[in-house]
């Protein structure tokens, strides 16, 4: 049986890879797969690394150290520097534009512990060219709820009893509340408020005997109010000599 | 008689390691007869079918145009044909094949078949009943003298078998320790045992893991295996030529008695003269 099978395989050609070098080739790793995955473990690597280097950044931030009046011109005594991780679009001011802040003016009052931020700042002085700054004592319960600084008012003169009936009525003068006390006079319990008026009416108001404050809608832009108090004082022209202005306005 | 029969300890890994390190100029391929189960086709990156289960089941399986075409071209370099991976299929496969496949592998004079035969448990199967060459491997236990000892006298049992069968064989030892070459031929009788180096990284490059091709071809188990192919490819030759001689020898003796038994008045056996 051997003899016929090997008489039967002679006649075959064998097919069983004739040109095949003797030899083991091994499994070879894939040069480009090492790499791709060295690459994608790098770059997992860095994203990590930014993320979290992304979530601790701190940045160094101006921080108000004690109140500000509105008006009041900043100081380095009234900044320091803090560090915090914040948001990008959280409107600071960074330490590095110190010196930028330094010298300008607070729009409104701003407190101790708070952030400083350029929308609460202002290169002018508060009180403007062509106006001036009045103090007026007014009791503390006469003063409109809601008024701030920087809050637009209007200036009314009433009779007195102590003026004659005949007295000229003086008409009513637009302003700007720039100071505002937070406590009372211990004594009279007045407070006492400053008001940033043109210059022509500074003298009015100061001659008044008696002030009373009226808080206009914030929404109104001077010429408004002007138009306001033109409907209800069409004439007010102050004095030139500092006498008591002559006024025009229609009586109370 | 083109059957080299690879039995014992790492038998898979050295049909493949002998198939690899085979001497140039010989083809061989690589049939995985192991009864407990195939591994190669996991080892060489080749799908499990068509493997021996497909072959006995054929109804062509002892000729060799049908073995040829079940043996599979893996991307490593060797023609293999593969052993179901379940022992109970295998050795059913293996049973089967032993009447029918084996016979042709060993008729074949080309190419050369490594078959890797498992651990045979001191038993002559058939596959090493019809190799030309068998390599009996063993791995020594190193850590034990005792049961190095007792290993040895089993392989010495087996190697007696072999010698009474008259089938040539070589013993592979793989390791030195505890017992050298030279110790283990003395006690086992035999002249032909080859040291394998221990090679675990060039072993498991074998049975499928990654690596160097130069890092292999200079591993220690390459040369050994290389050493041990080369003795097997010469005995090899010779039986075939001990074979080809009683061939010859035996169809000389069948001649003389047809001469002998021939009438002498017959026309055909010598010219008239005239």
């Amino acid at each position: 049986m051997v003899l016929t099978a090997s008489r039967r395989v002679a006649t075959a050609a064998p097919t069983v890879s004739p040109a095949r070098a003797p030899g083991f080739r091994p499994s070879s790793r894939s040069r480009m797969r090492i790499a791709v995955g060295t690459l994608l473990a790098i770059a997992a690597v860095a994203v990590t690394l930014l993320i979290f280097a992304t979530a601790d950044k701190r940045v160094p931030v101006l921080q108000l150290v004690r109140d500000v009046p509105a008006g009041q011109q900043l100081s380095n005594a009234d900044l320091r520097t803090i560090e915090l991780s914040a948001d990008p679009t959280l409107a600071v001011v960074h330490a590095r534009d110190l010196r930028i802040v330094v010298g300008t003016y607070a729009r409104v009052r701003m407190v101790s512990g708070a952030l400083l931020a350029m929308p609460m700042l202002q290169s002018a002085p508060l009180v403007a060219a062509g106006s001036a700054v009045v103090a007026i004592t007014v009791p503390s319960g006469e003063l409109p709820t809601g008024l701030r600084e920087r809050s637009r008012v209007q200036l009314v003169f009433p009779i007195t009893s102590s003026q004659s009936a005949d007295s000229a009525l003086l008409a009513p003068v637009n302003g700007r509340v720039v100071g505002l006390p937070t406590t009372p006079d211990s004594v009279s319990g007045k407070l006492s408020l400053s008001i940033e008026v043109a210059v022509a009416d500074a003298v009015t108001v100061a001659r008044a005997a008696t002030v009373r404050v009226v808080l206009l809608d914030p929404g109104v832009d001077a010429a408004s109010a002007d138009a306001i108090v033109a409907v209800a004082a069409p004439a007010t022209t102050p004095a030139a000599d500092g006498s008591a202005p002559s006024s025009t306005a229609a009586p109370g | 008689m083109s059957i080299v029969a690879v039995i014992g300890d790492g038998a898979s890994t050295s049909a493949v390691g002998l198939a690899a390190t085979w001497p140039r100029g010989e083809r061989t391929v690589v049939a995985e007869l192991d009864p407990a189960g195939g591994c190669l086709s996991a080892w060489l990156d080749v799908p499990r079918s068509p493997s021996l289960s497909e072959l006995v089941a054929s109804s062509g399986a002892g000729s060799w145009p049908v073995i040829e075409s079940m043996f599979q071209t893996s991307a490593r370099g060797v023609d293999v044909l593969v052993a179901p991976t379940r022992a109970i299929e295998a050795a059913a496969a293996v049973a089967a094949a032993a009447s029918t496949v084996l016979p042709v592998l060993a008729a074949l004079d080309d190419p050369i078949v490594l078959a890797d035969g498992g651990r045979v448990r001191g038993r002559l199967t058939p596959l090493v009943a019809a190799a030309g060459v068998v390599a009996v491997m063993h791995r020594q236990h190193a850590g034990s003298a005792s049961a190095a000892a007792v290993g040895l006298l089993r392989v010495a049992d087996l190697c007696e078998v072999l010698s009474l069968r008259s089938i040539p064989f070589v013993v592979g030892l793989v390791g030195e320790q505890p017992y050298r070459c030279d110790e283990v031929a003395a006690f086992v009788g035999v002249d032909l045992v080859v040291p394998v180096d221990i090679d675990t990284w060039a072993a498991a490059v074998l049975a499928g893991r990654a690596g160097s091709q130069r890092r292999l071809r200079h591993s220690d188990l390459f040369r050994s295996l290389g050493s041990l192919a080369q003795l097997l490819s010469t005995l090899l030759r010779e039986t075939r030529r001990a074979a080809v001689l009683d061939e010859s020898l035996l169809f000389a003796d069948r001649g003389t008695a047809r001469a002998a038994n021939r009438p002498a008045d017959s026309p055909t056996t010598e010219p008239s003269d005239g």
